[in-house]
């Protein structure tokens, strides 16, 4: 029925039958003449209701019926004697009877051919709900996306006889489409092996761009002089989602549009589109339609809401669709819309559902500070999961350039060592670019990237990676990679939140770490202290009042031989005040009186009267503070004040402290040679040890050649975690 | 266990001769006020201070100089260990000597080649006599 001739307007078909049956008239009335007295009456009889019911079967009841009134008129007037004169009365006699011929004729065919498409309408009405009911019942069994496109475009070519058809994903919808309004598709088509619900698909889920499909890149599809779709939008392409009937148009192959193809048209117009001949064959796809034997192609836009979803394309071996195939694609095509919508609104919340739960697990692993490298693992293994249909890796970013591979899950080679060094990658690669740029990286084709070839033998086609920032630094990256497909548009936006949390991990261990090793200095600082005073009391007040004691008991020997010892006793006694003196210095250090005494404010003035140093002081404190903390204050300023004695070349030393807002803010500033570094043990450490340990921050601003800047705040009215 | 006289060069000395012969002795201690006051009392007290060190070498050389009867030396010598200047000066008698209490060091003395300890209080011209003497007798 799809192959139907065409059939010409009604009323010419009506006056072919009223010249039909005048021609039989006189055809018949030359045969009767000359058969006359030749052939029996039966003979010829018979022979003319033959002609008629085979023109009958060929042509219709609207030829048969004129004809073969006009023959039998024409047999009884000049076969069957009385034979008749053909005078005026004859002939309007076998007008009248031929036009009475055709209405009726005409009446019979248009009644019957009313029948007929009212029939077929009813069964055409019938396949396609039949059709959408299949595909509605995929999306309620909750079908992948892949699979309801698949049937879709099974559901279409049977629906209008197509012998080839496939539905494409607009990538990047040139035309009305809205920017943001949401990344088309639903994660690459062919992560979860397309096809194994589609056995008469050509070649399903082997969709390799570049090997065999004609992606702009073949030379046999491109055509000369075309441009990529849209003028600005640049990269405009199309994902096939369904194929039926061609094997070129796997599923998950992507092409760029480009003008000449039928598909940009579509794209372009949101109008439906068809094409045969010529343009057909000088097409980009010239080719695979020749090899199939395509002689006509329909090709019509998806609509999904008010967005252009896709395009649709079928194709027939015949010479024609149809005349109201374009409407019935779009029909079919409106109701598999909301198929599509809803397959995809499922597929995102299982998606959202399933990537929560993963996170959730990795929080949880998190949150209970469990050791780093089995957190890298877990997060590598869940972002394999869900983002990298090959492989996804940890690598971490090391303090002298180098990288090392902590983690590894899906494809591998030789260069693939978890635990050893990340090395010889490609300078414009993910993992050098993210070194450079701290920003997300993309590899659209490994086998185009200068040094990707190793990546490429893995089986890796493009990759993406995601910086990790721990604490205001480069720590590492991770990354997914695919041989299939191409980079979904809103992979880092999803990988984002995982990174997240290896970034609060990492973050996490380097915080615990820091605590550790501050706690080891800390203790480590007094050991050292009381250590130093021990020392100092051994090798200075110790031994002198032991000499001291020694030389008292030779006076004492001398004394009793006689002598004069005034001398010697005079010597001791000075001595002693020097031992007196030793030790009151010794005992400041330990702790001075005055700040236990008489609090921070005058303590801090008499370290500044006893430094070298001029030194500048403010204090704004009301009565006293919590005792760790004026301690701190104390040791923060006498360090600092020791510092720029002994290294720091300062001339003059300003301190400024303020207890308001429940915070005590200290700056000590000195016009020195700078460039203090904690990390080169000048004390600084072990004061911002201190200082952190009260709850407190300590800053450090010591530019070289421009003095230094300390500045600390701290904490009044909580008590310091232990 | 086999006696070793105090000093090679002195004949073999009788305990009853012991308290007659001058005992000389070498001090070694890092602390200059210690030298001058300990000297200065065990002089007065009878004993012959034939040299002070400050050090394990300087007290090597004087050693072998001045073959003193006994080495006071402080266990305490800056960074170096008095034991292991003990051990250096064998086979002269050594006595230990700290500021610090004789019970800290009772296993150190004792496992040392040293025959004594004294605290530097306690120093006296007595005390180191009856050490030496009770060592080699």
């Amino acid at each position: 029925m799809l192959n139907e001739r065409r059939r010409w307007p009604f009323a010419a078909e009506i006056a072919l039958s009223v010249v039909a049956g005048a021609a039989a008239f006189a055809l018949s009335a030359m045969i009767c003449t000359a058969a006359r007295g030749h052939v029996p009456p039966v003979v010829l009889g018979l022979a003319l209701l033959a002609g008629v019911l085979a023109l009958a079967r060929a042509a219709g009841i609207l030829y048969a019926l004129p004809v073969g009134v006009a023959a039998i008129q024409a047999y009884d007037w000049f076969f069957l004697p009385p034979l008749r004169d053909f005078d005026d009365s004859a002939l309007t006699l076998i007008a009248l009877f031929i036009v009475m011929a055709v209405i009726v004729g005409a009446v019979a065919t248009a009644a019957g051919r009313r029948a007929v498409e009212s029939e077929r309408a009813r069964g055409d009405l019938l396949r396609e709900q039949v059709a959408l009911r299949r595909v509605a019942t995929l999306v309620a069994g909750g079908a992948q996306p892949d699979a309801v496109f698949a049937a879709i475009a099974d559901e279409l070519a049977g629906l209008i006889g197509a012998d080839a058809s496939f539905m494409t994903r607009l990538n990047d919808a040139p035309g009305s489409d809205p920017p943001g309004s949401g990344a088309p598709g639903s994660g690459a088509p062919g992560s979860d092996a397309p096809g194994s619900d589609a056995p008469s698909r050509g070649a399903p889920g082997s969709a390799s761009p570049g090997s065999d499909a004609p992606s702009s890149g073949d030379p046999g599809s491109a055509s000369p002089g075309s441009e990529p779709v849209g003028g600005g939008s640049q990269g405009a392409s199309v994902t096939v989602v369904g194929s039926f009937g061609v094997r070129e148009m796997s599923i998950g192959t992507t092409m760029a549009l480009e003008k000449s193809m039928v598909m940009w048209r579509v794209a372009t117009t949101g109008e439906p589109v068809q094409t045969r001949g010529d343009e057909l064959r000088d097409g980009p796809f010239g080719k695979i339609i020749e090899e199939l034997g395509i002689r006509m192609v329909v090709a019509a836009p998806v609509m999904v809401g008010a967005r252009r979803w896709g395009v649709v394309v079928a194709g027939t071996r015949q010479e024609s669709f149809p005349a109201d195939t374009e409407s019935r694609i779009g029909d079919f095509i409106h109701l598999a819309a909301l198929a599509i919508a809803n397959a995809q609104a499922v597929e995102q919340l299982r998606r959202l559902a399933e990537e929560q739960a993963s996170l959730r697990r990795l929080a949880l692993l998190v949150a209970q500070g469990v050791a780093p490298e089995l957190i890298f693992s877990a997060v590598t293994k869940e972002v394999m999961r869900h983002f990298g249909s090959g492989t996804a890796r940890m690598i971490r970013y090391e303090l002298d350039g180098t990288a090392t591979l902590l983690a590894n899950e899906g494809t591998t080679g030789p260069h693939v060592r978890v635990g050893g060094q990340w090395e010889a990658y490609p300078t414009t690669g993910i993992t050098a670019t993210i070194q450079r740029t701290g920003q997300p990286a993309r590899v659209h084709d490994y086998r185009e990237l200068p040094g990707g070839e190793k990546y490429a033998r893995e089986g890796l086609v493009w990759a993406v990676g995601m910086p990790i920032h721990a604490n205001g630094r480069l720590w590492g990256m991770i990354a997914v990679g695919s041989g299939e497909g191409r980079i979904p548009d809103d992979l880092e936006a999803r990988m984002a939140d995982f990174t997240e949390l290896v970034a609060i991990a990492v973050a996490n261990a380097q915080s615990r770490a820091e605590l550790i090793s501050s706690r080891a200095r800390i203790v480590a600082a007094a050991d050292d202290a009381r250590r130093r005073i021990e020392r100092d009391l051994h090798d200075g007040a110790q031994q002198r009042l032991v000499a001291l004691a020694l030389r008292l008991r030779s006076a004492s020997i001398r004394v009793e031989q006689g002598d004069d010892v005034h001398e010697e006793i005079t010597a001791v006694a000075a001595d002693i005040l020097v031992v007196i003196d030793e030790l009151r210095e010794l005992s400041r250090g330990i702790h001075p009186a005055v700040l236990s005494d008489s609090g921070l404010r005058p303590a801090l003035r008499a370290l500044g009267r006893r430094s070298p140093v001029p030194v500048e002081i403010d204090v704004r404190i009301e009565g006293r503070l919590p005792e760790p903390v004026e301690i701190g204050a104390y040791y923060v300023v006498s360090e600092v004040l020791t510092n720029a004695v002994k290294h720091g070349n300062a001339s003059v030393v300003e301190v400024d402290a303020e207890a308001a807002d429940g915070v005590l803010r200290l700056r000590i500033r000195d016009d020195g040679r700078g460039g203090a570094d904690p990390s080169r043990g000048s004390g600084l450490l072990g004061l911002k040890d201190r200082i952190e340990a009260l709850g407190g921050t300590f800053e450090l601003d010591s530019p070289a050649g421009a003095g230094t800047t300390i500045t600390c705040r701290v904490p009044l009215d909580e008590e310091p975690d232990r | 266990m086999t006696r070793t006289p105090a000093s090679r060069n002195a004949d073999a000395v009788t305990p009853w001769q012991a308290e007659l012969v001058t005992l000389r002795c070498l001090i070694v201690d890092d602390n200059q006020h210690f030298l001058a006051a300990a000297s200065d009392l065990l002089e007065r007290e009878g004993l012959v201070v034939a040299g002070t060190a400050a050090g394990g070498e300087e007290a090597a050389v004087r050693v072998a100089e001045l073959s003193p009867d006994v080495a006071l030396v402080d266990i305490n010598l800056g960074g170096e260990s008095g034991f292991a200047v003990a051990e250096r000066l064998l086979p002269t008698p050594v006595i230990m000597i700290s500021t610090h209490a004789g019970e800290d060091y009772a296993d150190l003395v004792a496992a040392s080649p040293a025959i004594g300890f004294l605290s530097k209080i306690a120093l006296s011209a007595g005390a180191v006599r009856e050490m030496v003497s009770a060592h080699t007798g």
